[in-house]
This record gives structure tokens, C-alpha cells and sequence, in this order.
């Protein structure tokens, strides 16, 4: 019979409520029975917080066990908020099953490098999931790819802005679609990196630019997902960028009125307004 | 655009050696976050850092599985144990001294914490860090 050997990744989970100790206490309670770390947990919709430890697993865990509770014990927390757990799991990819690929619009398969390719004869856009960067969850990128998808539906753009780009999403599922011509701007550095890579990894040829101004040349189609106040300070510069269609988003319901109002002041004219959740895009054409 | 923040968890990493080991691992592993990731911009971001030093990291974890973090100063007790080239704090701190820091030095500390200290001078800023000092058995001298 083939013995199982245990899994170098096995530990105990210890969680209690924050309420009943404090971080110090909870710290030094742990360090004494050797925990390789601890964490604070706010959950924000609850308003709770959880201090967690994770011990490595000793040969006796009954014994590991015991000693845990009977040291919370003497810290006044009672057996009954004290929830151990036993962890088998190899963290380096454990976290990638939360990650599933997602459609978007008609056309579009948006998924990280480790999960399936569509099935069907979606396009293809691979994104890691990291810091935070679009990764087409969200109402507003979903808007704004739905956006894009059917402009190039009915025609190819020759020139695409994409300002605020953050991982390239956007400018990258244009790309897809067949446009040409491509630039994403970010103010942050980490941003034109994302978007340079991404760029690469979906085979879409774009020139990422450092900055937070448009640029002076225009665009076919320019999209900007940001966020309302900024989208009305730059609205001069960003609504000389346009050439053909603009789309805009990164807005709540309740601020479409104030966008329309900017952009329509700089000569564009309102198309539609397309909602999802509590999220808005609005298109505008020159 | 603003995204909807689910978790902020809280912990302490070593700089330039964040790993899929616990605490990182199941800490962000469990709220579906990017484990390599994370741990490839921290230590980025730490290079240039005493490697080692624990440094108490937040982690904002969005609706939407990414997240963002922020580094803060390492924690004065960790500092104080340094600057007093000490292993550990005294368990009985009022009966047995372990070590002794200078006032320069917990000056030196208050300025490196300035930023995450609950306090508006370097002055009150020296009584928390002296205080912190005083119960891990530090006697305090100049």
C-alpha cells in the first residue's frame, strides 16, 4: 500500500472576531504558539473585523489544537468564537479558482492566461487579474466594451484614443475588433507598462504614452473610462481629440446629465446613454 | 473609475520577501487575489529596504478581485529592537530591563514613523515611541 505523505502546504487557520481581543494581544498570542503570520480582516459590507493566524501544522494536532483554544481561553474568548480550520492548499495558484473567462458584448471573451479559451468563436482577450486594473468585470469596462464592439461592428476605426487606460483592456479589445492606429495614455507609469504587456500578450500592436493630458492630434474613436470630475475638466481637450465617436464612462447614473452638459458645450452631439448597475456610458458623435 | 472595496486585510511582510507562504498566501489567496502579483510589486517596491524588515502592508481587496496596497513604516517595537540590537522585549517589563535605547534614537524612529504616527510633532511623537519603549523592558537613556 502506498503511503500518502503530508502536503507541505497544510496549516491551521485560527479566526476570531476582532471584538474580543485587540491586535497587540492577538499578535503576541500568537507569536508565543509560533504562528507563521497573522492577519486583520475588515469586511467592509459587515462592518467586522477578523483577526486570523496560521500556525504550521505540528506532528500532534490534537495536542496543537488544545493548546490554541485553552491559550484563547485564558485570553476570555470563548470556545464558541474560536474557529480552527485545517488548509490544504497550494497558494501559489489556489486563488485562481474565484477566476472564471467571461463574454462580453456579442463578440468578446475576456479571461486570465489560466482559464479555458471560449468555446465558441468568441474573440480572445487574455487579461491577469492583478492590481487594479480593468479586468472586464466591471459594469463600466463591460459598458465600454459593448461600447466598442459595435462601432467596429460597423466599421473599422482607423485611429483609436484610449485615455486613462489602465491595463489596455479597452484599447487592446479594439484591437481585436480590427482597429488600427492605436494609443493608450495613463498617468500612471505601472499603467503604460500593463498596457504595453497586455498589448503583447494579445498579439495588438498600440503605443502606450505616459501622461495625464489627450494628446494634440485626433482620433476616429476615442474612449476615456475614468471618472466624472475628470472627464469634465479635460472635457476641452479630450472633445478636440474626436474625430468621428467618442465614449465615456467611469460615471454613476446620477452624473450623465453634468458629462452631457460638458461635451455637448464643446461642440460634440449626444448619441446614447447606455446604463448597467448604478453605472453609465454616454456616446457622443462629432 | 470608483470600484466597490470588499476587504481591507491587514498584515505584516517581510521586505523584499514576500512569498506564497502564510500570511500573504492564504490572506489574499482566500479573497481571490493575484498571490504572485502582489508579492512581485511588493518587492519591487522594497527593494532598496532592509531585506527582512516586517513591514505592515494594506491590502485593499475590490469587488472585482484586483486590489490595490499600501506600504507603512515598519512597527516601532520592531525598531526598538534594532536600535537596542536585542532579540526580544522583556516579558515582565517593570521588574527585568532587557536592553537600553538612546533618546537620539527613538528621535531617529519617530522621524522614520512620522508619517503613520498618531501625532502632529516629533515631541509627542517620542512619548508613544517611548512608551512603546518602556513596556518591552527598554530603559531610555540621554
Amino acid at each position: 500500500m502506498q503511503e500518502s505523505t503530508p502536503s507541505d502546504n497544510r496549516h491551521l487557520e485560527l479566526r476570531i472576531p476582532g471584538e474580543l481581543i485587540d491586535s497587540d494581544s492577538f499578535e503576541a498570542f500568537a507569536e508565543n504558539l509560533h504562528a507563521m503570520g497573522t492577519s486583520e480582516e475588515t469586511d467592509v459590507d459587515a462592518d467586522s473585523i477578523t483577526r486570523i493566524a496560521w500556525f504550521p501544522l505540528a506532528d500532534d494536532l490534537q495536542q496543537q489544537r488544545a493548546s490554541i483554544v485553552s491559550g484563547a481561553l485564558l485570553l476570555g474568548i470563548k470556545a464558541e468564537h474560536i474557529l480552527l480550520t485545517m488548509l490544504d492548499d497550494d497558494w501559489a495558484t489556489a486563488w485562481q479558482k474565484h477566476w472564471t473567462g467571461l463574454p462580453v458584448g456579442q463578440r468578446l471573451w475576456v479571461r486570465p492566461s489560466f482559464c479555458d479559451k471560449p468555446s465558441d468563436d468568441r474573440i480572445d482577450i487574455v487579461l491577469d487579474p492583478g492590481q487594479a486594473f480593468g479586468t472586464g468585470t466591471h459594469a463600466t469596462t463591460r459598458l465600454c466594451l459593448e461600447s466598442i464592439e459595435n462601432y467596429c461592428t460597423r466599421q473599422t476605426p482607423q485611429s483609436v484614443l484610449d485615455m486613462g487606460s489602465g491595463s489596455g483592456l479597452l484599447a487592446i479589445a479594439a484591437g481585436k475588433l480590427g482597429a488600427h492606429g492605436i494609443v493608450a495614455v495613463d498617468y500612471d507609469p505601472l499603467s503604460v507598462e500593463a498596457s504595453t504587456v497586455n498589448a503583447k500578450i494579445n498579439h495588438v500592436s498600440l503605443t502606450a504614452i505616459l501622461g495625464d493630458t489627450p494628446p494634440q492630434n485626433t482620433f476616429e474613436l476615442v474612449i476615456a473610462n475614468i471618472l466624472a470630475e475628470p472627464l469634465i475638466q479635460m472635457a476641452e481637450a479630450l472633445a478636440a481629440t474626436v474625430s468621428q465617436q467618442l465614449i465615456l464612462s467611469g460615471l454613476l447614473q446620477t452624473q450623465v446629465d453634468s458629462i452631457i452638459q460638458a461635451y455637448q458645450a464643446q461642440g460634440l452631439t449626444h448619441l446614447q446613454t447606455r446604463i448597467c448597475e448604478e453605472w453609465a456610458a454616454v456616446e457622443f458623435v462629432r | 473609475m470608483a470600484k466597490k472595496i470588499n476587504k481591507y486585510v491587514k498584515l505584516q511582510v517581510p521586505a523584499g520577501s514576500a512569498n506564497p507562504a502564510p500570511p500573504v498566501g492564504p490572506a489574499l489567496g482566500q479573497a481571490g487575489l493575484n498571490i504572485m502579483e502582489f508579492c512581485k510589486a511588493f518587492n519591487a517596491r522594497t527593494q532598496d529596504m532592509e531585506k527582512g524588515l516586517p513591514l505592515p502592508v494594506v491590502i485593499t481587496a475590490y469587488a472585482d478581485k484586483t486590489f490595490d496596497f499600501e506600504i507603512k513604516t515598519p512597527p516601532a517595537a520592531v525598531l526598538l529592537l534594532k536600535a537596542a540590537k536585542i532579540q526580544k522585549g522583556s516579558a515582565e517589563p517593570n521588574k527585568k530591563k532587557v536592553g537600553t535605547v538612546t533618546a537620539a534614537q527613538i528621535r531617529e524612529i519617530v522621524e522614520t514613523k512620522m508619517p503613520d504616527l498618531n501625532c502632529y510633532d516629533v515631541e509627542s511623537g517620542m512619548k508613544i515611541v517611548e512608551g512603546t519603549a518602556r513596556s518591552m523592558g527598554l530603559e531610555i537613556e540621554g
